[in-house]
């Protein structure tokens, strides 16, 4: 199967810089886009859906350039960041007519099959504006495979929904990436920790680090302290030092702090994906 | 199949909006009351056409429409998302323009099913049911459907609130009231006259509440049908390109020749409508029907080249073509009365002369006003007579109309050059009034006609569009599809169709009619033998809309109505009022005015009334009704009439006064006289004054 090559890829709104000379090279599977709020996630993703065009750099997926925008179109599904169909009309209804212009056969079946997939079989009579932001997203998710992409780019599937929903949902995101690219962006760590064979990290436009979820993981290698402060201490701790996470242990608290020194009777533990992409933002934000 | 599906989608939107159904049904009842209120009043032209207000919402709400269906992605959050499918907004554009077209069509569907429906219980002439299809088509259809395609371009080009402010300046600028809302601001530039332009932009009709003019008919001239034709053209063009570049569809070959096409399309319509033809405009801008020719004669009462020669013509062979324009192609013979070179000959001013021979040598010609003078090679002389060969063309008086669409040429109008200088019409009071310039002797007459049908002519028919007579009075045409006829009793009415109530009356308006000149022509020894086998019912608009014309010639009259004035039919079965016109017609375009002339055909009335006693309704004549009305106006204007106009109404009073004592005491053979020779006095080319009117009763005695 073919990559996807992201070569040189720049974006300007006007002065300000959404993208900065960004290089990927996506083989198909699972591809997650991390990055902060404003990192140009989406931006990334509205280039690689053929919605706008780059200042600057190509797209490619095997001969095919993104400049022939009608061509990408045809291998392309995308679940917008901000999506909803028409309120007034039905789920089957919605998705029959998305069907019908993708040039999609046998209609009626490939809908039916989508529903099954995303599991909505049961709610596909009812309208979309009655529906809840789960269900909403599953539609999102049945329109973009219609028609069975090549590359299906989901922007921040999972936000707005409640914690039982997104593992739902993350485990609908898994069985796409068996046999086309899927590119997911997001800001929330777990979403990719668990799906995504491939990572990129996005800030300000730039890709920092590119890699398996291990590789991300070990740029905090060594970096990573856990320790167990009184309550009092914590705070001071808290103050002094970068603290990723705690909990409470009985009157104790354990902490884990990200620091390129260790802090006091703290001891080394292993980084996560987690870790590592703080450890990135935070070293960025130093640089910067 | 993407287009077809996109459309049922946007048809599914659509009629799951509750707001469609209540503008539906809102525009529906809207329509019922329109029709209603006219078909009321038996003006089914009207009904139609005084839909000012209906327009100006349906292009509004067709804009909104257009721009709703094309922000239904953005207010739904699925702009992205169709936009990421090949060609798939495309399609669902073009599935939108097919939801806008079926919602115009629809709402005019249905809009003309009601009028059938309500043509059919008023029982109107078939004519009006195809025409107002064509008039839905040109002035609802085709307008709502450009309205739509400027909601769907500024929503495609636009995405801010600034679009509503941009779409109501397009919607006023285009709507039927443009003229009447912008004309304010026309004094700002007072070098250019913006109504052609404002015209132009009108997707509506032009002069939206003027009365219907029942034997023009709709306007609906070729250069209306163009104007849509370019208007339309143009807003397909802008929107195709609009939604090519909002959908980064690939500009192919295909695109390429659709657009030649049209720039083509846009070439030639623009070159058609730049052709000469004949439009009307009512009312009384400067082009329009009251203004035309009321500013030109205002300005030029005498003719404008000196009479030569003085001859008459025996003959005119006439080819008339009416198309757009009037074009004539005539061959006259010229009798002299005395030797001469010069002969000046009167012509409405806007047909042009193109050629003038004679024995097939050109002639030299001078055009200019009404008047042509055209120059013989050699003198003429007494006893001789000369073949001259005219050709000309071009657009008649607003009046007197002649293009694809109607014929109305009256026999005292100068469609046809006419032996001596006059102005074809008079300004006279800031009123407008034809001059009678048809012929008093008969003249041979010869008439191949092509152009609207049915035609109707004082000429005999003597085949297919060929007519042959000989006549006084001129030939008056009258033609189109409104145009009927019907004989009663050997009297042959040319009236509009429009007129259907009156059908059933034209037999007691007959008897009306015929005695009503019978008993005038006796009492003021009218001695020609007033025989009109025809008699012509013209929705003239000339004069003031009030005044009722008839018009005697040799075997066959015209008198004017109105549709405007639907009870005409009820007047035109009054005798009173047909004696009164009668006696009215019989004095000729005097110089005298309007108020003495009143006084004698309510004088004449008052004594045929008085002959008759018991006829008279209330016991109230015309007279009396005057005189009231006289001294109404006196009591009531007392303080704001200044001395003069005081002297002159209570010299009127006292007049009407003394004319109802005179008929009352006098014998028959005295009022006759006086009848007579008050009549006689106001055909004389002096004006007759109130106090000439008191010594005429005075020598009676
Ligand atoms: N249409 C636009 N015009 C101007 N600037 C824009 C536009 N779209 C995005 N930006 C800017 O580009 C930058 C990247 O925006 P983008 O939406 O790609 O970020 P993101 O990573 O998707 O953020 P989020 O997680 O909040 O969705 C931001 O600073 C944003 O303000
Ligand atoms: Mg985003």
């Amino acid at each position: 199967m073919d990559v996807l090559r992201i070569s040189g890829l720049v974006k300007d709104y006007g002065k300000q810089r959404a993208l900065n000379h960004v290089d990927l090279v996506i083989e198909p599977g699972m591809f997650g886009l991390l990055g902060p709020n404003g990192a140009g996630k989406t931006t990334l993703m509205r280039i690689l859906t053929t919605l706008i065009t780059p200042t600057e750099g190509t797209v490619q997926y095997g001969d095919l350039n993104w400049k022939d925008a009608s061509s990408v179109r045809k291998i392309i599904g995308y679940l917008p960041q901000k999506f909803s169909v028409y309120k007034q009309i039905r789920v089957d209804e919605a998705l029959k007519h998305i069907a019908v212009l993708k040039g999609v056969e046998k209609i009626e079946n490939t809908v039916q099959s989508v529903l099954d997939k995303v599991n909505l079989t049961e709610h596909a009579r009812k309208k979309i504006g009655q529906l809840s932001g789960g269900m909403l997203r599953r539609v999102g998710i049945a329109q973009a495979i219609l028609g069975n992409p090549k590359i299906i780019v989901v922007d921040e599937p999972t936000a707005g929904l409640d914690p039982e929903e997104r593992i739902r949902f993350r485990k609908l995101l898994r069985s796409l990436g068996k046999d086309s690219i899927v590119i997911i962006s997001t800001h929330i760590v777990e979403d990719i920790e668990t799906t995504c064979q491939k990572v990129a990290i996005l800030h300000t436009g730039n890709v920092i680090k590119e890699g398996s979820a291990e590789e991300i993981a070990r740029a905090a290698e060594g970096k990573v302290w856990e320790t167990t402060v009184s309550q009092d201490e914590f705070y001071d701790l808290a103050d002094e030092w970068e603290v990723l996470s705690s909990y409470k242990r009985e009157d104790r608290v354990e902490a884990r702090i990200l620091s390129d020194v260790p802090p006091p009777d703290a001891k080394p533990v292993a980084a996560t994906l987690e870790d590592g992409y703080l450890y990135l933002m935070k070293s960025r934000e130093k640089v910067t | 199949m993407k287009t077809i599906n996109s459309w049922k989608v946007e048809m599914l939107l659509i009629s799951r909006s509750l707001w469609t159904w209540l503008v539906f049904v809102a525009a529906a009842i809207v329509v019922v009351i329109q029709y209603q209120t006219h078909l009321e009043m038996n003006d089914p032209g009207r009904a139609v056409t005084s839909t000012a207000f209906i327009v100006l919402g349906g292009l509004f709400a067709s804009m909104i429409l257009g721009l709703t269906l094309v922000r239904n992605e953005h207010v739904s959050s699925s702009y992205e998302l169709f936009h990421v499918i090949d060609r798939g907004y495309f399609a669902k554009i073009w599935g939108k323009w097919l939801a806008l077209l079926t919602c115009v069509v629809t709402f005019s569907a249905i809009a003309a099913l009601i009028l059938f429906c309500m043509y059919f219980i008023y029982n109107v002439p078939s004519v009006f049911y195809s025409q107002a299809v064509f008039y839905l088509l040109l002035y609802w259809v085709i307008p709502f459907l450009v309205a739509g395609m400027v909601g769907m371009v500024s929503g495609l080009l636009m995405r801010s609130r600034l679009v509503f402010a941009v779409l109501t300046v397009i919607w006023l600028l285009t709507g039927p009231l443009n003229y009447d809302i912008f004309s304010q601001f026309f004094f700002l530039v007072p070098s250019v006259d913006p109504t052609p332009l404002m015209d132009f932009l009108n997707l509506g009709q032009t002069n939206p509440y003027e009365p219907f003019d029942p034997i023009y008919g709709f306007p609906m001239e070729i250069p209306r049908w163009i104007q849509k034709g370019i208007i339309g053209l143009g807003a397909a063009g802008f929107f195709i390109l609009t939604a090519i570049i909002k959908c980064k569809v690939k500009f192919t070959m295909r695109w390429a020749i659709v657009f030649a096409v049209m720039v083509l399309s846009l070439t030639w319509l623009s070159a058609e409508y730049a052709k000469e033809s004949q439009v009307i405009y009512t009312g009384n801008r400067k082009y329009g029907v009251l203004g035309y020719d009321w500013h030109y004669y205002k300005k030029h009462p005498v003719p404008s080249i000196q009479d030569q020669v003085p001859f008459d013509v025996s003959s005119y062979d006439v080819k008339l073509n009416v198309y757009r324009k009037l074009s004539v192609n005539l061959d006259m013979v010229v009798v002299p009365r005395e030797k001469g070179r010069k002969l000046v000959f009167t012509l409405y001013r806007d047909l042009k002369v193109k050629k003038v021979t004679s024995n097939g040598n050109s002639l030299s010609y001078r055009q200019s006003g009404d008047q042509i003078e055209v120059q013989l090679s050699t003198p003429i002389n007494l006893g001789e007579s000369l073949p001259i060969h005219f050709e000309y063309e071009g657009i008649s008086s607003p009046f007197y109309f002649a293009n694809e669409q109607a014929v109305m040429l009256p026999g005292y109008y100068a469609w046809l050059p006419v032996p001596g200088a006059h102005p074809v019409m008079r300004y006279e009071e800031s009123l407008l009034f034809p001059n009678d310039l048809s012929p008093k002797a008969p003249v041979h007459y010869r008439l191949t006609y092509e152009g609207p049908e049915p035609l109707y002519s004082n000429l005999k028919k003597t085949g297919e569009n060929r007519f042959e007579d000989t006549v006084a009075g001129g030939i008056t045409l009258v033609g189109g599809k409104y145009v009927t006829s019907r004989t009663v009793n050997g009297t042959t009415f040319v009236y509009p169709k429009s007129f259907y109530k009156l059908e059933s009356e034209l037999e007691e308006m007959e008897r009306n009619y015929r005695g009503a000149v019978q008993l005038v022509s006796n009492d003021l020894w009218i001695s020609k033998k007033q025989d009109s086998k025809i008699l012509f019912l013209l929705s003239l608009q000339d004069e003031s809309e009030t005044t009722h014309l008839l018009w005697h010639s040799d075997r066959y009259a015209i008198l004017k109505i109105q549709q405007f004035f639907n009870d005409d039919s009820r007047l035109l079965k009054d005798r009173a009022f047909f004696i009164r016109l009668t006696a009215s017609s019989f004095v000729k375009s005097s110089p005298s005015g309007q108020e003495i002339q009143n006084l004698f055909s309510d004088a004449y009335l008052y004594w045929v009334e008085q002959r008759e006693p018991g006829w008279v309704q209330d016991g109230r004549s015309g007279m009396s009704q005057a005189l009231e009305r006289k001294r109404k106006t006196l009591e009531m204007m007392q303080g704001t009439l200044d001395q003069k106009q005081l002297n002159q109404l209570k010299e009127e009073i006292s007049i009407y006064e003394d004319v109802i004592k005179y008929v009352n005491e006098k014998n028959t053979r005295e009022i006759r006289e006086f009848f007579r020779d008050f009549h006689f006095a106001l055909n004389q080319p002096k004006t007759l004054t109130w106090d000439e009117v008191r010594k005429l009763m005075k020598e009676g005695e």
